[in-house]
């Protein structure tokens, strides 16, 4: 190990610090914010960091899919939906309704606890890290072993689009 | 690895604590549908991750996290269309005087 | 392959029907009938390549369902003699009752819906007929009681329909109960539930294999109406004719039968457990051909006369004679069937089942007078149609049963047996006479012969009924018994004497039924005919066990029901259920989290309260954020209790 790659070692783990946090930054104005068009620029950052992070994990196609579908596809319809509803900014509204002092302790409680246990427990890789996955092992794997769920994804997809169009469209 | 397992599974319990509580205290029903997409995001994490650390060449981890993708596109086709149906229906989608649930 | 397509492809034509039924109208009936027509050829073909003599006796075909670990469960079809027999008698008797029933039902509004649910029906009953497995055959076993829920309450609009079906599914219910604890045992003794090797079974369940015999046979008793769950088959009546004739004659009902002839090996050990079989077979054998006497509407004299004679078949077996048992259910399928589209056809024409308004029919409705007078002499047991030889093996069965510390059982069963011939041949008789002899006793009338869709098949059942039971007489070598072969270890022909006393017993009731019914001759003294026409009313109402359970079982239930509802009223209120109470200790729990924790810091205990309070009101909102918290607060809390924390 040259001594270059030592020091981008260091920075890309530097790195990971900001992905991480600019993540978690986003999911909490995704949240949190009470302009909805907000919220929803949040999430944009947070499905970018995520994506960001299967960067990290040596899953560029998971990364890719993840840009197209999530933030290509997904986030514009949110926003189109955002759109096309009213009322997206009405400061007097309240953001969370009654039982967020509930649900925020128990969010917390999850989320600290599962850190807890994800830092005191023995979930360390082993030594010698595994090798990434090849895109074309992973293809394989779709369909063979995973053909027939594949195919019911398929037609879940059909049939959501064609519920979706049944149910949105003007009598 | 250069960044250990454990690091991604805090980002990924993190996403899912706040997800959770945007999905059980959103009032605007697409709020409620973006903490959804925030938790099938930290679980698909932990898929990815585990699957670095301890998975097999086949990638399975990833093939799973490849079909909650899928699965949460159509959630939230068929979650929006719905949404702006009650829309035009009731003129709200505040989840607060949506009641179709009480008996 | 060829196995799972026997039940599959009726499974196939319910899918169909279900779905394109109404698209279908009146093509509905044939989708159903090609698919049997199909499970018929191919069970036919089986059967041929069983008879072939250098071919292995059985035909098994399973794969693997759930891979259970270190014990996975393997489903599959067996088709051996048994089985095949069974099989043969469902799809052709099946088939010819459909075909029936396209006349019978031509113009209800849920035309194919019948289809579909008749498909469904033989789906589920060659399932249960072809089961490897005793889990195969459960489920079989309760799709054909779901059918029969369907069917009986078919025309659900008449509030008698609802209540039959209800009936009818709670009563075999209690029986379904006893089945299913018999599996538990043998899985949890022996841990395999195959049907192949049960006498393997039943010697390492040892001490146990009688205790699952009984529960097996309380599992046959409320399929096949034995006593005390004989309530329900009478009430059934409320279907269709041809439902009547199809499951509640000639094939679900035998399923119980066929259980008891299927898993014979775990009673043969024990003579006790056989014992029980035969007497309870015996009484409701008997307690039903009484009732039988009495009843004045003709599809409830068949009914108990089927009560009557699945008892019978009871008694067969319980003489440990598998051959006997099956043989008379061979014969009476075909008989029983053949008599309920009679009367099927007969109520078409008349539009009630009143025998007392009947009479003199014969002149308007030739074929069905003659084939339905066919049915019941081949029931009554006259030679050479098949009621004789069927009943003839069962009454040598039981001269041959012998119980070590009971040495007249034998005798005793016997003599039971020739009585309730003696009243099957009286009211079969009887209802011929009252309904098709003599003058019409109803001015109104303007009956008509059936059309050719319904008397076909009457003609077809009728040569059945007249000709099957020649497979098992002795001028054919007894092909039948020799067919099921190792299950049938009662080959041996009884002494000549008890034919004789078969066809005297049978005569002298045809007899007596003809004095009386035909030639009009009062047969109790004047003196005795109040006590005869109290007792009659007694045996009318087939000796009031409905009212004793309806004060002895349905009462108290319906009693304790309300104690119970009231109390939900009152002390539960509106907060209802457990998730309510779940609610309440996780809002404690959170309120002392709240009060040791923030204490005066943030707001003080009052608003604490006041906080819970105004929660509490929440649970059972309809909103949906309140439902999905409690769920989320529960799993964690299952999560730290599975835990140990």
């Amino acid at each position: 190990m040259s001594v270059t790659d030592g020091v981008l070692e260091k920075a890309a783990q530097a790195a990971f610090y900001v992905v991480a946090l600019a993540t978690l930054l986003g999911a909490w104005w995704a949240v949190s914010a009470r302009n909805l068009f907000r919220a929803a620029l949040g999430l944009a950052l947070a499905l970018f960091g995520v994506a960001a992070l299967y960067l990290y994990l040596e899953a560029e196609f998971l990364a890719v899919v993840q840009l197209l579908i999530y933030v290509g596809a997904i986030l514009t319809l949110i926003l189109f939906g955002v759109m096309l509803t009213a009322r997206i900014a009405d400061p007097s509204q309240p953001r969370w309704n009654r039982q967020a002092g509930a649900a925020l302790g128990l969010a917390a409680g999850i989320g600290l606890g599962l850190g807890w246990l994800y830092l005191n427990g023995a979930w360390a890789a082993p030594g010698t890290a595994q090798p990434p996955v090849a895109l074309a092992a992973l293809g394989k794997t779709l369909v063979s072993g995973y053909l027939l769920p594949f195919e019911l994804l398929s037609l879940l997809l059909l049939g959501a689009l064609v519920g979706a169009l049944v149910i949105a469209k003007r009598e | 690895m250069i960044v250990p397992l454990p690091y991604f599974l805090v980002v990924g319990a993190g996403l899912f604590a706040m997800g959770l509580f945007g999905a059980l205290t959103r009032r605007n029903a697409i709020g409620i549908l973006m903490g959804i997409e925030l938790i099938l995001n930290a679980a698909n994490l932990n898929l990815v991750a585990f699957n670095r650390a301890w998975g097999t060449p086949e990638g399975t981890g990833q093939v799973m996290a490849l079909f909650v993708i899928g699965i949460a596109a159509a959630a939230a086709v068929v979650g929006l269309a719905l949404i702006l149906a009650i829309f035009r229906h009731r003129q709200t989608i505040s989840a607060d005087e949506i009641r179709l649930l009480k008996g | 392959m060829t196995l799972l397509l026997i039940p599959g492809l009726p499974l196939v034509s319910f899918v169909i029907l279900i779905f394109f039924g109404r698209r279908l109208g009146r093509l509905s009936p044939w989708v159903s009938l090609l698919a049997l027509a199909g499970s018929v050829f191919l069970s036919a073909r089986l059967f041929v390549s069983s008879l072939h003599p250098f071919s292995p006796s059985a035909i098994h075909f399973s794969f693997l369902w759930l891979p259970l670990g270190g014990r996975p469960i393997r489903l599959g079809f067996l088709a051996d003699p048994l089985s095949l027999t069974m099989c043969g008698v469902v799809t052709v008797v099946g088939w010819f009752i459909m075909l029936y029933s396209i006349g019978y039902m031509k113009g209800d509004p849920r035309f194919s819906r019948f289809f579909a649910y008749l498909s469904l029906f033989f789906a589920s009953m060659l399932t249960l007929v072809l089961a490897d497995h005793l889990l195969l055959l459960y489920i079989g076993w309760e799709l054909v009681g779901l059918c029969s829920y369907l069917l009986i309450g078919f025309w659900f609009e008449r509030p008698a329909a609802a209540n039959a079906c209800k009936k009818a599914f709670i009563t075999t219910r209690i029986g379904d109960l006893g089945l299913l604890l018999a599996i538990l045992l043998i899985a949890k003794t022996t841990g395999n539930l195959s049907l192949m090797n049960l006498s393997e079974t039943a010697s390492r369940l040892g001490p146990l294999a009688p205790v699952a015999a009984l529960l097996i046979f309380w599992g046959a008793a409320g399929k096949s109406a034995q006593i005390p769950l004989h309530v329900w088959l009478p009430d059934a009546m409320e279907g269709p004719t041809p439902v009547s004739a199809l499951i509640h004659a000639a094939t679900m009902v035998a399923a119980g039968v066929y259980l008891v002839a299927r898993t014979l090996p775990l009673f043969l050990p024990s003579p006790d457990a056989l014992l029980v079989v035969a007497a309870v077979g015996g009484a409701t054998s008997f307690f039903a051909a009484t009732v039988a006497c009495a009843q004045t509407d003709l599809k409830r004299i068949l009914a108990y006369s089927t009560i009557s004679q699945l008892g019978f078949m009871m008694l067969g077996l319980g003489c440990g004679s598998a051959g006997a048992g099956m043989f008379h259910l061979v014969t009476h399928a075909w008989f029983k069937a053949l008599l309920f589209l009679g009367a099927g056809s007969v109520i078409h024409a008349l539009h009630h089942q009143e025998v007392t308004r009947m009479g003199g029919l014969w002149k308007a409705m030739p074929v069905t007078a003659l084939t339905f007078t066919l049915g019941a002499i081949a029931m009554a047991g006259i030679p050479p149609l098949s009621g004789f030889w069927s009943k003839e093996e069962i009454f040598t069965a039981a001269f041959g049963f012998s119980h070590p510390n009971l040495p007249w059982a034998g005798q005793a069963l016997f003599g039971l047996a020739s009585a309730v011939a003696f009243l099957t041949a009286f009211y079969i008789t009887r209802a011929v006479l009252l309904t098709f002899a003599g003058p019409s006793r109803d001015p109104h009338a303007h009956p008509h012969e059936s059309p050719a869709v319904m008397t076909v098949p009457l003609l077809v059942l009728a040569a059945g009924a007249a000709g099957v039971g020649l497979v098992g007489s002795p001028w054919l070598g007894q092909l039948f018994q020799h067919f099921l072969g190792a299950e049938a270890p009662h080959g041996a022909r009884g002494p000549q004497w008890i034919a004789a006393c078969s066809i005297a017993v049978a005569a002298a009731g045809m007899g007596l039924s003809l004095l009386r019914y035909g030639l009009g001759v009062r047969l109790s003294p004047g003196a005795l005919a109040p006590a005869f026409s109290r007792a009659r009313g007694f045996i009318f109402e087939a000796y009031r066990v409905d009212k004793f359970y309806q004060r002895v079982v349905i009462d108290p239930v319906t009693r304790l029901a309300r104690a119970a509802f009231s109390f939900d009223g009152r002390v539960i209120d509106g907060l209802v259920n457990r998730t309510g109470q779940a609610g309440l200790w996780a809002s404690r729990v959170k309120g002392w989290v709240d009060q040791t924790l923030v204490d005066g810091a943030v707001n003080g205990a009052a608003v604490t309260v006041g906080k819970t309070g105004a929660w509490l009101r929440l649970l059972q909102t309809g909103l949906v954020q309140n439902y999905l918290l409690i769920a989320a607060i529960s799993t964690v809390a299952l999560f730290l209790i599975l835990k140990g924390v």
